[in-house]
C-alpha cells in the first residue's frame, strides 16, 4: 500500500512536469494547429536562460522566470513572425522548419556550451516536504503547484479577456472568427508568443530539477505530444489533467510493468486514443480537422 | 464515338434510380422528410426549392456520402443503402459537386484520366477516353493545362467531364450552371442533351428555372425537406404553391 | 471569348492533340537510362577516393529511401515520419536471417519487405482518417515505441547493443571487400526505387493515390476506394524502405536501434531530402539526396572536429532556407521556370 502511494505521488509530480511543459504546446497545437517539433527547445532555452540568470545574477531560478518568461515570449513572436507564418499554407514545409529550428538551437547550445553539463541550484529547490511517510521534493511540488495555478489564469484569460475569447473563437473555427473581424494572423502571433512564454516558465522551473545539457527538450517533445493528444486539443483542463493521466501511467508502469517499458506504454496509450477518440478527453475541437466525417 | 455506354435491354421509363420514404436527420433537425419519388431510365429528372430545402442532402442520400435516417435508396432494383460512395461510383452513378472540385496539381487530362481508369486500366486506354471525354465537353484545348489554372466555367466542365468518364448510367448535376453566363449555358445544355440521347439518365439540383424548363422531362419541388410538388416542368412552374415556395408571393 | 465553350451541333471528331501530353514508355525508359547514366558518373569518377566513395554509397542509399517515402508522402499525401520502423524491420529481418539461418542477403531482403509491408498495412490502418499534423504525430509515435521494443527484447534484437555481423566478404553474403561493390549495391537501390515510383506515377495505382492526396471525396465520387488505395501505396513504400534497410544492414554491419530509429539521421532524413528535391515529383528526393548528404557529410568532416555542433548548425539553417524559399523545393524550383519560359510572350501578342 506504502509502495503504491509512493508512486501515486510520484507519479502525479512527474504529471506537473508533463503538465507544465504541455500546456504551451496545447495552446499552440490546438490554435494554430503547428507541430511544433522545437517546442522541447524552447523549454530547454527557459533552463538555460535561467542557468545564465543565476550564473551572472546570482539569481534563484524561481526569481529568474520574471526575465526568462518575458524573453521567451518574445523569442516566440520572433519565431512565428520569419519562419511560422509565412509557412501557414504549407503544413509539411512548417513541421519540417520546425525540426529544423530544432536542430539549429540544439547545436548552437551546444556550440556555446561545448557539452559542458551545468546545474543550477536553489536552496528552495532542494528542501523536501514529509508527506506521510514520503518525502516529497520541494522543486517538485513547486512545479505542480505552477502548473496548477498557470492553469487555471490560462483557464480565466481565456474565458474572461478579449484576447481569450478571440483565441477560443479563432480555435473553433477560423473562418467565422475572421468573418466576425478577428484578426486572425495577429492572434497566432500572440498565442505562439504565450505558448512559448509557457515553456519558458517549464524550463526554469525545471532548471533545478535536471542536470542542463543542449538535448534535454528532446526527453520532453514526444511526452508533450502525447499529453496534447490524450487531454484534448484547445483545452487547458486537457493539458492539465493528460500530463497528470500520462504521469501517473508512467509511474505506474514503471512499477507494475517494467521500468524499461515506460515510454512505450504511454506512447501505445496515446496511439489508442489517436485511433479512438482524436478529440482526447476535453477536447472540444471540430472532429472534421481530425479527418472524423460522417460516412455512409 | 458515343462517351455514354448506351442503356442496353431494359425498356425505357422503368424505375431506374428508385429513392423511397428517404428521411434525413441532423439532431433535431430533420432536413430530408419522407421524400418519394422515381428516375426512369434515360429521363431527365430537376430538383428544385428554395434555399436550405434540403436538395443537396437529398443528392449524398443517393451518392452516398450521408446515410439515411430511414427510408431506402436503390438502383437497378439493388438497394444500395449500405454502398459507400465509391462503390455507388462503380455501379455507375456520377456525381458533381456544387463547388467543383478539381485535383488542382494534376492537368485537366490527368484529372480526366482519374475517372477513366475505371474502366479503362492501362495508360494508354485511359488516356484515349479522357481525350476522347474531353472533346465532348469542348475541353481539349486545355488538355495540358494545370487545372488550378482554369476557369470557374472550365472547371465545372471538367467536373462533368471527370464524370463522363466512368460511363456512368445516371449522373448527378449539383447546380452545374451557376455562374455561367447564356451562351455557357447554352453549350452545357446542348452537350446534357446530346447524351441524353445516348441514354444517359440525368437527376439535376437547379435553381435556374429557364434551364429546369429548356432542360427537363419533371421536375420535384422540396420545400423544408418535404416534397411538396412532382409533375412535368411546364405545369410544375405554373402551380401556385411552388411559386409561392420557391419565389415568394411575387411571380418571375 | 468566343474560344472557349462554343456549342456544337454534332460531336466533333477526336482530335488528336499536337503533342503527346503524356509521355510515352519510350520516352520516359529513355530519360530513366540517362538519367542513371548521369548518376553514374560520380561513380566512375571517385572509385580511388575511399572518403568520397562512402559518401556516394550514402547517397544513392538514401535516394532510394527518400524515394521510397515519397511513394507514400509525396504521392499519396501522407506525411509519415514512422519510416524508420520499416528501415529497421527490413535490417533486423535481413540481419537475423543471415547471422541465425545463414540465409544470403539478397534473398533475405524479400521476405524482411513482406514482412515490413504487412506491418506497415497493419499499423497505418487505424492513422489513415487522421488528417496531415495528426497522422505525422501518429506515426511518429511507432518510430518511438518500435525504439522501445528494440531495446527490450534483447533476445531478439541484441538490446541496445544490436547486432554485430562479421566481416565475411563474399558476394553471396552481400558483404564486398572492395567498397566500390557497395556501391553498385546501393545504385542499384536506387534504380530500383526510381523503377517502382516511375512506374506507379504512370500506373492507374499512381494517378488513384495522387487524386486521394488532392481530395478525398472527389476521388469517391470517381470509383476510388481511399482506404485501399493508400493501403497499397503503404505496402509498397514500406517494402521498398525494408530492403534499404537490409541493405544498409550489409553496408554497416552493425544494427543497433539508436541508428535505425534516429530520427534525424533516419526517418526525418527521408522527408527532409524529398521536401528539398520537390516532394510528389519522381525525381525530386534523388535531387534532394545529391544535394544534402555530400554537403552534410563534408561539412561534418570538415567542421566536426572544431567547434561541437556548428556543422549541425548550418545543416539547419540551410535546411530551414531551403523550407522558407524553396517551397517545392528545387524541382518544383524548376518546374516554375520552364513554365514561365514556356509561356514566355512571344512577338507578335
Amino acid at each position: 500500500m506504502d509502495a503504491l502511494l509512493h508512486v501515486l505521488v510520484i507519479g502525479m509530480l512527474l504529471g506537473g512536469i508533463y503538465g507544465l511543459v504541455s500546456i504551451g504546446l496545447n495552446l499552440i497545437f490546438g490554435v494554430i494547429r503547428i507541430v511544433n517539433f522545437a517546442h522541447g527547445e524552447l523549454v530547454m532555452l527557459g533552463m538555460y536562460g535561467a542557468y545564465l540568470v543565476y550564473s551572472t545574477m546570482g539569481l534563484s531560478p524561481y526569481v529568474a522566470t520574471l526575465i526568462v518568461v518575458p524573453a521567451l515570449f518574445v523569442i516566440g513572436i520572433v519565431l512565428y513572425r520569419l519562419v511560422l507564418q509565412p509557412l501557414q499554407t504549407e503544413s509539411s514545409m512548417q513541421i519540417f522548419a520546425t525540426f529544423a529550428l530544432l536542430v539549429i538551437f540544439q547545436n548552437v547550445v551546444l556550440a556555446f556550451t561545448r557539452g559542458e553539463g551545468f546545474s543550477v541550484a536553489s536552496g528552495v529547490a532542494g528542501m523536501t516536504l514529509p508527506l506521510g511517510e514520503i518525502r516529497v521534493t520541494m522543486s517538485r511540488l513547486i512545479i505542480l503547484l505552477a502548473v496548477t495555478a498557470a492553469a487555471i489564469a490560462l483557464h480565466l484569460f481565456l474565458k474572461r479577456t478579449m484576447l481569450g475569447k478571440s483565441i477560443r473563437a479563432v480555435t473553433q473555427d477560423r473562418q467565422a472568427a475572421r468573418l466576425m473581424g478577428i484578426n486572425v494572423e495577429r492572434t497566432f502571433l500572440i498565442t505562439f508568443g504565450i505558448g512559448s512564454a509557457l515553456a519558458g516558465l517549464a524550463g526554469a522551473l525545471l532548471s533545478p530539477i535536471y542536470t542542463l545539457s543542449p538535448g534535454i527538450g528532446g526527453n520532453f517533445i514526444l511526452a508533450a505530444f502525447a499529453v496534447v493528444v490524450l487531454g484534448g486539443l484547445g483545452s487547458v483542463a486537457g493539458a492539465y489533467f493528460g500530463g497528470l493521466i500520462v504521469g501517473l501511467v508512467e509511474a505506474l508502469a514503471g512499477f507494475y510493468v517494467d521500468p524499461e517499458l515506460k515510454q512505450a506504454i504511454w506512447f501505445l496509450i496515446f496511439l489508442a486514443v489517436l485511433v479512438v477518440r482524436p478529440t482526447g478527453l476535453f477536447g472540444q475541437v471540430g472532429a472534421e480537422e481530425i479527418g472524423f466525417r460522417e460516412q455512409a | 464515338m458515343s462517351t455514354v455506354t448506351a442503356a442496353a435491354g431494359r425498356p425505357p421509363g422503368e424505375p431506374f434510380l428508385r429513392v423511397r420514404s428517404a428521411v434525413k436527420r441532423f439532431g433535431g433537425l430533420t432536413a430530408v422528410d419522407n421524400v418519394t419519388f422515381d428516375v426512369g431510365r434515360g429521363e431527365i429528372v430537376s430538383i428544385i426549392g428554395p434555399n436550405g430545402a434540403g436538395k443537396t442532402t437529398l443528392f449524398n442520400l443517393v451518392t452516398g456520402q450521408l446515410k439515411p435516417t430511414a427510408g431506402e435508396v436503390s438502383l437497378n432494383g439493388e438497394v444500395i443503402n449500405a454502398l459507400p460512395p465509391d462503390q455507388r461510383a462503380r455501379l455507375g452513378l456520377g456525381r458533381t459537386f456544387q463547388i467543383a472540385k478539381p485535383l488542382v496539381a494534376l492537368t485537366a487530362l490527368e484529372n480526366v484520366m482519374v475517372g477513366s481508369f475505371l474502366h479503362h486500366r492501362r495508360l494508354g486506354g485511359a488516356e484515349a477516353k479522357a481525350h476522347e471525354v474531353l472533346n465532348e465537353v469542348g475541353l481539349a484545348h486545355r488538355a495540358g493545362i494545370r487545372a488550378a489554372q482554369l476557369t470557374l466555367s472550365e472547371r465545372r466542365r471538367l467536373e462533368v467531364a471527370r464524370a463522363l468518364a466512368l460511363d456512368p448510367s445516371v449522373i448527378l448535376l449539383d447546380e452545374v450552371m451557376a455562374g455561367l453566363n447564356p451562351s455557357e449555358v447554352g453549350a452545357a445544355i446542348a452537350l446534357f442533351q446530346r447524351l441524353n440521347t445516348l441514354g444517359l439518365t440525368f437527376l439535376i439540383i437547379e435553381h435556374n428555372l429557364k434551364v429546369v424548363r429548356a432542360f427537363s422531362e419533371r421536375v420535384i419541388v422540396l420545400d423544408r425537406g418535404a416534397k411538396i410538388a412532382e409533375g412535368n416542368a411546364e405545369h410544375i412552374l405554373s402551380t401556385p404553391e411552388v411559386v409561392t415556395a420557391y419565389l415568394g408571393s411575387r411571380r418571375r | 471569348m468566343k474560344s472557349v465553350g462554343t456549342p456544337l451541333a454534332s460531336p466533333r471528331p477526336t482530335e488528336t492533340p499536337a503533342q503527346a501530353l503524356i509521355p510515352s514508355w519510350h520516352r520516359v525508359a529513355w530519360s530513366y537510362a540517362g538519367g542513371l547514366a548521369i548518376a553514374l558518373v560520380p561513380l566512375l569518377l571517385l572509385s580511388a577516393d575511399r572518403f568520397w566513395l562512402n559518401i556516394l554509397t550514402y547517397t544513392y542509399l538514401f535516394a532510394g529511401l527518400a524515394a521510397a517515402w515519397n511513394v507514400l508522402a509525396g504521392f499519396g499525401g501522407q506525411f509519415s515520419l514512422g519510416h524508420g520502423v520499416f528501415f529497421a524491420i527490413g535490417a533486423y529481418a535481413t540481419g537475423l536471417l543471415f547471422m541465425k539461418w545463414g540465409v544470403s542477403p539478397w534473398l533475405a531482403i524479400l521476405p524482411a519487405a513482406l514482412a515490413s509491408a504487412l506491418i506497415g498495412s497493419l499499423i497505418f490502418l487505424p492513422t489513415f482518417r487522421l488528417k496531415g499534423s495528426f497522422f505525422a504525430i501518429a506515426t511518429l509515435a511507432f518510430n518511438e515505441v518500435a525504439l522501445v521494443f528494440a531495446n527490450y527484447f534483447e533476445s531478439v534484437t541484441g538490446g541496445p547493443r544490436g547486432i554485430q555481423i562479421p566481416f565475411r566478404a563474399g558476394i553471396a553474403n552481400m558483404i564486398f571487400a572492395d567498397p566500390r561493390g557497395y556501391a553498385l549495391l546501393m545504385f542499384g537501390f536506387m534504380a530500383l526505387a526510381l523503377a517502382v515510383a516511375l512506374v506507379l506515377r504512370r500506373s492507374r495505382l499512381g494517378y488513384y493515390l495522387l487524386a486521394v492526396r488532392e481530395d478525398e471525396d472527389a476521388a469517391r465520387a470517381a470509383g476510388i476506394s481511399v482506404v485501399r488505395v493508400k493501403l497499397r501505396a503503404t505496402a509498397l513504400s514500406a517494402a521498398l524502405t525494408a530492403i534499404g534497410g537490409g541493405l544498409f544492414a550489409m553496408y554497416v554491419r552493425t544494427i543497433d536501434p539508436p541508428t535505425l530509429f534516429s530520427l534525424p539521421d533516419i526517418g526525418v532524413k527521408f522527408a527532409l531530402l524529398s521536401l528539398i528535391g520537390g516532394i510528389g515529383t519522381v525525381i525530386g528526393p534523388v535531387l534532394g539526396a545529391f544535394l544534402i548528404v555530400p554537403t552534410e557529410s563534408y561539412l561534418r568532416a570538415l567542421l566536426g572536429g572544431s567547434v561541437p555542433g556548428l556543422h549541425l548548425i548550418l545543416m539547419g539553417s540551410l535546411m530551414l532556407l531551403a523550407a522558407l524559399f524553396m517551397r517545392r523545393g528545387v524541382a518544383g524550383a524548376v518546374d516554375a521556370l520552364l513554365e514561365r519560359w514556356r509561356h514566355r510572350p512571344r512577338s507578335g501578342r
